[in-house]
């Protein structure tokens, strides 16, 4: 058993080490690289949605902040990246602690709500305080990070080869920190207290304390994706702060597969592969007039049907197959038996 | 000061359609404890379906007839899909953990603004208005027609709604469901047709408000969730369960976004409502009307 | 093990499918990130029908260096992550010569980056915020004018109007805040008055609070940046509340969806606009008669806008020679082309002018021309 799980490791390892050589091109780099982000957004989500089980609508707004704060330093202050991006996911754990103080104990339809609220409030400010964020212009020319490793010289980060590797050490840092909270006494005591939280507290487990935990963690690893996000996309606006991004990772974590480890990154990216490959599925409607003298002239698989398809998935996933994908897979498969409830399902 | 009458005579009169959006939602709330994200796009479809019947089929050869056929046609029509929706989506989703009901009702309006944007187009659309557009001039207040027809509509809705609540026995059921789910079962209720009626008037009446406000506003495929949006600060600013809150509060919401913006800042106006929805959830989480 | 084998499919089953399409050597490639589907999908199709006639046109008449012009459209959808998406697929795979594109500043913007990192020109015809032209324009052009320009244009125009008392209402993006940015600075030079700035929200479709608030502060004028559906609103609700001041500025008036929404409310309304179908000029006149002819309405400023920047991009594929990127960029910086409103010629960071804006009156559903505005060298 071991041995092979050892040698899948080393092959899984060798396999991520070669991406940018294996990919026809740079725009499938591109895209994997894009959906590395949402591997660190979503494995953080589901530290709270997914082990606690307590829906947050706020994540965006640390994924942004995390990105403003960083690309702020670098254009205004000249801060290099490497300080930039701790900077962006500290702001984004401050926040975390501010708003958790005040909301982490109200449940329900509330804290959905609140956590709404939050997010909309950010969005508005980072579009009308014109001073700070620019507006609507978002802030542009975000530089790409670089290394100087004295003895060696500079390494460039513009290369997208170059940070493909970058965004692939941070989403192992961020899956393996999950990983590790969730099979520790915190990750037990989340899903204790999503289980049956009067329970739980009645022998002792906060649910504020560790709720705090998973939200702030969660948080700082979105201001973490925000930062590297920024200095890739080398352009930042408060389109971020959009509601169908947090839309897009809940699903992300939900379908992927809650309280798995691996979950999020599956989820990660298929919802970023999916809408990409619908660009190479040809319109059906094309060519037809829906009115008199009105052609449908694009070629291009309308967005409102792309949209449609992935609101009745999310809502025929979430009802039909609650616990996700990966879990999903794992019971038909019968790869490992199914975890108890409480108990962690050993995660790869 | 005149501006402020005037300002908030109008905050009212959108207040109104709130007040209309949120007893529809205090219903689907109260009653079957799911926070229904997709219950604004009960107003975008009333519009559209009014205006499909009223300015796409025009059957009649004055305005006046096809306004208010459509008006009727698209409220029942909305209505039947609500109902339709209930059967289908929301029977299955009562009882699911909070978790689920809310992301299916997400995903559910991700699919329904879509669909009116694919069907309908993106052309801002407007019902066409038997109104004139010159306005009655009252002292410091100037009221366009359309306006007023908007707060004696949503008046008579409010008066009808309470009368049915009161004084038939339906409505007795849905306070008895809304009190007390499972006593309301065990004396012989049928929950599962106290919820339909409720949805089909939750949905009923989003429509109304939406088709009077497509009268003088241009319609838009993806208003449904701002109007969500709204609905839910009113529902906890006003108190989960209670229509009189949602009433006061509706009207409250819309005379506060009225001063704040013409007063304060018009660019953060829509932030006021957040703000005071954030101070309400934390420190007085049962609204105004609500009790704890 | 099964995991292993599981994603190695995976990122096969995700490689074939989007396997290379063949590329033909014939053509001249000319990419487009433009909003094909989605909320402003109405000016993106219009854009893309005027571009496609433009292209129409040049290949009848033999194309440019003996090759055919190839449009190859991607839907941006507005979206700036989308957009990005779209241009590296057009500039990666299809190995396009340039980008037309795209369309939104924030858009636009976001591709910049991109442009300018694999070195392909780009051409925007839409977008208006001034960032764009301020700084890294190595690769970026701008076929359009910046409300700066129009306001420099326009703001004497205002004073000749007799207008002395404005308030700004404005639309809360770049384009409506720098109306009201400029347009002010341009009003209060020529000794006028702002007395306040309302900004509404994209969502916000009754904006009577402030025309009523207008109406009190007893104003003259009121000068917009509006969309189509905001256009509307403005037009009718200021005559529901009773607004005797005049109505003015930059947005949706002249537009056919406006004139079917606002009806006679739209009348008297100033419009400063890019385009008017009216033109009476040789091209135009034959440029609306084609496109009346194939979408059954009139063309739009988009319409007119891909129009040019096709144009602009063949003349400079011909006076490079070659399609190379670097050659058209560098042809694209000697552009004197005359097109449907006037010469462009771009300045030193690739911004445009030398064309007309035009201040138009609507009269019964018709834009008149009444004042024909120089955008001069920035």
């Amino acid at each position: 058993m071991k041995v092979s799980r050892i040698f899948g490791g080393l092959v899984l390892t060798a396999l991520l080490l070669a991406i940018p050589w294996i990919v026809p091109d740079d725009y499938i780099l591109h895209l994997i690289i894009y959906a590395g982000f949402f591997v660190m957004l979503a494995s953080g989500l589901n530290l709270l949605v997914g082990y606690m089980g307590q829906l947050s609508l706020g994540h965006g707004a640390f994924w942004g902040l995390g990105a403003y704060c960083s690309a702020l330093l670098a254009l205004k202050q000249g801060w290099p990246f490497w300080l930039g991006l701790p900077a962006g996911g500290l702001l984004a754990a401050v926040f975390a602690i501010l708003l958790g103080r005040l909301i982490l104990k109200v449940r329900g339809h509330r804290f959905v709500i609140i956590t709404l609220a939050f997010q909309i409030i950010i969005q508005l400010v980072h579009y009308n305080w014109i001073g700070l964020t620019d507006g609507q212009n978002g802030l542009a020319g975000v530089p790409s990070p670089t290394l100087e490793i004295p003895g060696v010289g500079k390494i460039d980060f513009f290369s997208k080869t170059n940070f493909y590797y970058l965004i692939l050490v941070f989403c192992v840092i961020t899956v393996y920190v999950c990983y590790r909270v969730a099979n520790s006494r915190v990750g037990r005591a989340l899903e204790a207290i999503r289980e049956n939280e009067p329970l739980a507290e009645s022998v002792g487990v906060s649910a504020f304390r560790y709720s705090m935990i998973a939200f702030v963690l969660g948080a700082f690893f979105a201001g973490l994706a925000g930062s590297l996000y920024a200095h890739y996309t080398r352009y930042i606006s408060p389109d971020v702060f959009d509601f169908l991004h947090i839309v897009e990772m809940l699903t992300m974590v939900l379908l992927g597969g809650r309280a798995t480890i691996l979950g999020p990154v599956i989820g990660a990216l298929i919802f970023t592969g999916l809408p990409e490959a619908l660009r190479f599925v040809p319109n059906p409607f094309w060519g037809l007039s829906w009115a008199p003298g009105h052609l449908v002239t694009s070629k291009a698989l309308p967005a409102e049907l792309q949209l449609m398809v992935f609101g009745l998935i999310l809502l025929l996933g979430v009802v039909y197959m609650p616990e996700g994908i990966v879990p999903w897979v794992r019971k038909r498969f019968g790869r490992r038996p199914v975890a108890q409830a409480g108990e962690e399902a050993h995660p790869e | 000061m005149e501006l402020a009458i005037q300002l908030t005579v109008q905050g009212l009169i959108i207040g109104c359609s709130y007040a209309l959006i949120a007893i529809g939602l205090t219903m689907i709330f109260g009653l079957m404890d799911i926070a229904n994200f997709a219950h604004g796009e009960f107003y975008v479809l009333g519009s559209y379906f009014a205006f499909t019947v009223a300015k796409m089929f025009t059957l009649f050869e004055s305005v006046i007839a096809n306004y208010f056929l459509g008006f009727i046609v698209g409220t029942f029509a909305t209505i039947g899909f609500g109902v339709i929706l209930d059967r289908l989506i929301f029977k299955r989703l009562r009882g699911e953990p909070l978790l689920t009901a809310t992301m299916a009702t997400i995903g559910l309006s991700i699919f329904l603004a879509n669909s009116i944007q694919a069907i309908w187009g993106h052309w801002p659309r407007q019902m066409p208005s038997p109104f004139g557009l010159d306005p009655f001039i009252w002292g410091p207040v100037v009221m366009p027609p359309v306006r007023l027809f908007v707060l004696v509509v949503t008046g008579l809705c409010i008066a009808i709604f309470h009368f049915l609540l009161r004084h038939t026995r339906l409505g007795k059921a849905v306070r008895a469901t809304f009190q007390n789910r499972e006593s309301a079962a065990l004396v012989g209720i049928e929950i599962d047709r106290v919820y339909r009626w409720s949805f089909a008037t939750g949905a009923g009446m989003a429509a109304i408000a939406g088709i009077m406000l497509a009268t003088f506003m241009p319609m838009d495929p993806v208003s449904g969730g701002f109007a969500t949006l709204k609905a839910f600060i009113v529902v906890i600013l006003g108190g989960m369960g209670t229509f009189v809150g949602a009433i006061v509060a509706g009207l409250g919401l819309g005379v506060m976004e009225a001063l704040g913006g013409g007063f304060i800042a018009s660019d953060y106006k829509d932030g006021f409502g957040f703000l005071f929805l954030i101070l309400f959830l934390l420190f007085r989480p049962q609204g105004i009307f609500g009790e704890e | 093990m099964r995991k292993l084998r599981g994603f190695l499919v995976l990122v096969f089953a995700v490689a074939l499918v989007m396997g290379g399409t063949a590329l033909g050597e014939e053509t001249i490639k000319i990419g487009m990130v433009q909003p094909l589907t989605g909320p402003v999908s109405f000016g993106g199709n219009t854009l893309l029908n005027g571009a496609r006639l433009a292209v129409e046109k040049i290949n009848d008449a033999g194309g440019v260096l003996g090759r055919k012009l190839e449009l190859v459209p991607e839907d941006g959808q507005c979206v700036p992550p989308k957009s990005v998406n779209a241009a590296e697929k057009l500039i990666v795979r299809d190995k396009v010569s340039i980008i037309l594109g795209a369309y939104c500043s924030s858009s636009s913007a976001a591709v910049k980056p991109v442009t300018n990192k694999y070195r392909v020109p780009q051409i925007t015809g839409v977008s208006t915020s001034s960032k764009l032209t301020e700084k890294d324009t190595e690769w970026f052009f701008r076929a359009q004018g910046t409300s700066a320009a129009y306001a420099n244009a326009i703001g004497p125009m205002l004073k000749k109007m007799g207008l002395k008392r404005m308030v700004f209402l404005v639309i809360n993006d770049d384009w409506g805040r720098a109306v009201a940015a400029e347009f002010g600075r341009a009003f209060k030079a020529e000794g006028g008055k702002v007395v306040e700035t309302f900004i509404f929200d994209r969502k916000e479709k009754d904006l009577s609070i402030y025309l009523t608030k207008a109406r009190s502060l007893g104003v003259d004028s009121i000068v917009t940046a509006c969309y189509t559906p905001h256009c509307i609103a403005i037009a009718k609700q200021a005559r529901e509340v009773g607004l005797k001041a005049k109505i003015l500025g930059e947005g949706a008036w002249t537009t056919a969806p406006f004139y079917r929404g606002a009806g006679a409310a739209g009348d008297g309304i100033l419009g400063f606009v890019e385009y008017v179908y009216t033109l009476d000029n040789a091209m135009n006149r034959a440029f609306v008669a084609k496109y009346k002819a194939r979408h059954n309405e009139n063309p739009t400023k988009y319409s007119a806008a891909g129009h040019t920047l096709v144009n602009i991009a063949a003349q400079a594929i011909q006076r490079a020679g070659s399609a190379d990127r670097k050659a058209i960029r560098d042809a694209l910086e000697k552009t004197n082309y005359d097109g449907l409103v006037g010469n462009y010629r771009f300045n030193q960071v690739h911004q445009a002018y030398g064309f007309d804006i035009f201040i138009t009156k609507n009269e019964g559903g018709v834009p008149k021309v009444l004042e024909v505005v120089r955008i001069k060298k920035p």
